[in-house]
């Protein structure tokens, strides 16, 4: 079978001119917003026909019973793309397919490497090919489009490498590395990338397989902070390579309980953290990005037009979904931890002489932001007057206290 | 692979849906939405495995496709990806009795995503 794509392309537009209605095909939104415009204008309708809490109910029920599409929908994802991500002029569609037939060309040069390994090892190529047809066999086209797609956008691979970089990096050994790396994963490991390890790490080639070779190789790893916590919803199961280690053990879940998959506690185990964190400042991004930030969970101010920056509130749970477009938006965020300003005099409860440095460029950042918001609330001005004040001092005395420079001697 | 993402709809399901808008269940028209939501099912597997046919294709010849054969098989790609989308949103919207199984758009929908993978079908067949 050899397919010629542009006859095939040619027929395609054909089918899709003579059978889809005029009014669809003009449709500016492209096809498959043209229906979801369609589905929220049926919504809306039912909706203005019964009391509002009770629509609410109908739609949240209805959800319940017949499926949420946006836990389905292979385009539900990239359509949040913000615009610096999405190819210019293109649909959602468009991006999707694309990412497709790369990774094809991908899984291509992989099978060859394989073959040219098995060969050289001596290993019986046969069962290597047969191998790695079944893992590609496995899901079929959506699991594999969807899931490929999404761990591209998401950069999950790109997120990997970056583990293992920072892993190394450590300096650290025994205890003191396990303790770090740990604290690397409890902080970086969101649910996506959780289930990108477990489904990827079958290839020895992947980051992800890299990853865990790393893990392994520090069996003494303590787990035993990471188990407290609440039990989360358990990660879908997929076909691991081996389960015999207690690494793997807690790492995947055994077969009979993929609730004590570490990866998943490591979320309940963040969401238990004594220490919530909110970031202030801005982000810079396209006015039209606006739309996409909100979905994250971000709390926007104004736009900056000179700046091209959005004034925003982050929580710890937006942080960690913007983390994975940090290539797509410069961030200017500062942390502050939660419950450290008292909301009806917006001061800090500790008092300002009594703050540390960043406690103090995090409430900063607070007062700032609030300040850009159209009616700040009384006491915020003066608060960051004061704020300023105080770290002005703090300069002047660091200054002080730091010996003067002493000249350089001219190089010889 | 339609099959882990899309759950099954049943007559209770529908019945479910209509009771929580209050409408009492009008068992003609419930058997209408199973019938559309089947009906959409197995055109979404058709385009699926039209899908398949192309990825499977290009998994062969690779990397010696010429460069104006792979714009247009990712434009292939395309038509099948949002046909099936939409088919899954209105698959959704039906069963939940939003929209009626006899829409004309839908219906004009379920025709072109049917045509659009017997089309590819019939050419990874012949070759």
């Amino acid at each position: 079978m050899s397919l010629n794509y542009l006859r095939l392309d040619q027929s395609l537009a054909s089918i899709v001119d003579t059978l889809t209605p005029p009014a669809v095909k003009l449709s500016p939104a492209g096809l498959y917003r043209h229906f979801e415009q369609r589905r929220d204008a049926a919504w809306d309708r039912l909706d203005a026909l019964r009391p509002q809490a009770q629509a609410r109910n109908h739609r949240a029920v209805s959800a319940g019973v017949l499926g949420n599409m946006a836990a389905l929908g292979m385009l539900s994802l990239p359509a949040a793309l913000p615009a610096a991500m999405a190819v210019a002029g293109a649909s959602t569609a468009y991006l999707v397919a694309s990412v497709v037939v790369n990774r094809v060309r991908q899984l291509q040069a992989e099978r060859a490497l394989q073959r040219e390994e098995a060969v050289l090892d001596g290993t019986d190529l046969e069962a290597v090919m047969s191998a790695a047809f079944d893992k590609e066999q496995r899901g079929g086209l959506l699991t594999r489009l969807y899931r490929h797609a999404a761990d591209r956008v998401l950069r999950h691979e790109a997120k990997t490498v970056e583990l293992i970089r920072r892993m190394d990096q450590t300096g650290l050994a025994g205890p003191a590395q396990r303790a770090a790396v740990t604290q690397l994963l409890v902080a970086e490991v969101t649910p996506g990338l959780a289930d990108y390890l477990r489904r990827r790490s079958l290839n020895k080639h992947e980051p992800a397989a890299h990853l865990l070779a790393r893990l392994h190789a520090m069996p003494g790893l303590d787990l035993a902070p990471l188990r407290a916590g609440t039990a989360v919803p358990p990660a879908p199961q997929v076909a691991l390579p081996t389960l015999g280690s207690p690494l793997d053990r807690t790492l995947w879940g055994s077969p009979a309980g993929p609730q004590e998959s570490l990866l998943a506690q490591l979320g309940a185990n963040r969401r238990a953290a004594p220490v919530v964190l909110m970031h202030y400042g801005t982000i810079a991004a396209a006015p039209g990005d606006e739309r996409f930030l909100a979905s994250l969970g971000i709390e926007l101010g104004p736009y900056d037009e000179i700046e091209g920056t959005f004034a925003a509130k982050v929580d710890a749970q937006a942080y960690r979904q913007l983390q994975e477009f940090r290539d797509s938006f410069a961030l200017h965020l500062t942390p502050l931890a939660e419950g450290t300003i008292d909301p009806s005099s917006k001061r800090l409860g500790s008092g300002l002489p009594e703050a540390d440095g960043k406690t103090l460029d995090g409430y900063r950042a607070y007062l700032r932001y609030e300040m850009s918001r159209a009616a700040p609330e009384a006491g915020v001005a003066a608060a960051l007057s004061e704020v300023n004040r105080e770290m002005h001092r703090r300069s002047r005395v660091q200054a002080q206290a730091s010996p003067a420079p002493t000249a350089m001697a001219p190089e010889l | 692979m339609q099959a882990e993402s899309t759950q099954t709809v049943t007559v209770e399901a529908v019945v479910a849906a209509l009771a929580a808008r209050g409408a009492t269940p009008d068992m003609a028209l419930v058997r209408n939405v199973i019938a559309a939501v089947a009906k959409m099912d197995r055109i979404i597997a058709r385009l699926t495995m039209a899908g398949d046919a192309v990825l499977d294709d290009l998994q062969t010849r690779q990397p010696d496709l010429p460069p104006a054969q792979e714009q247009a098989a990712t434009q292939v790609l395309v038509r099948v990806i949002e046909h099936t989308e939409a088919l899954m949103l209105m698959r959704s919207t039906i069963a939940s009795v939003v929209i009626e199984a006899d829409d004309t758009e839908v219906l004009a929908l379920m025709e072109t995503g049917a045509a659009i993978a017997d089309e590819i079908l019939l050419a990874a067949t012949q070759g």
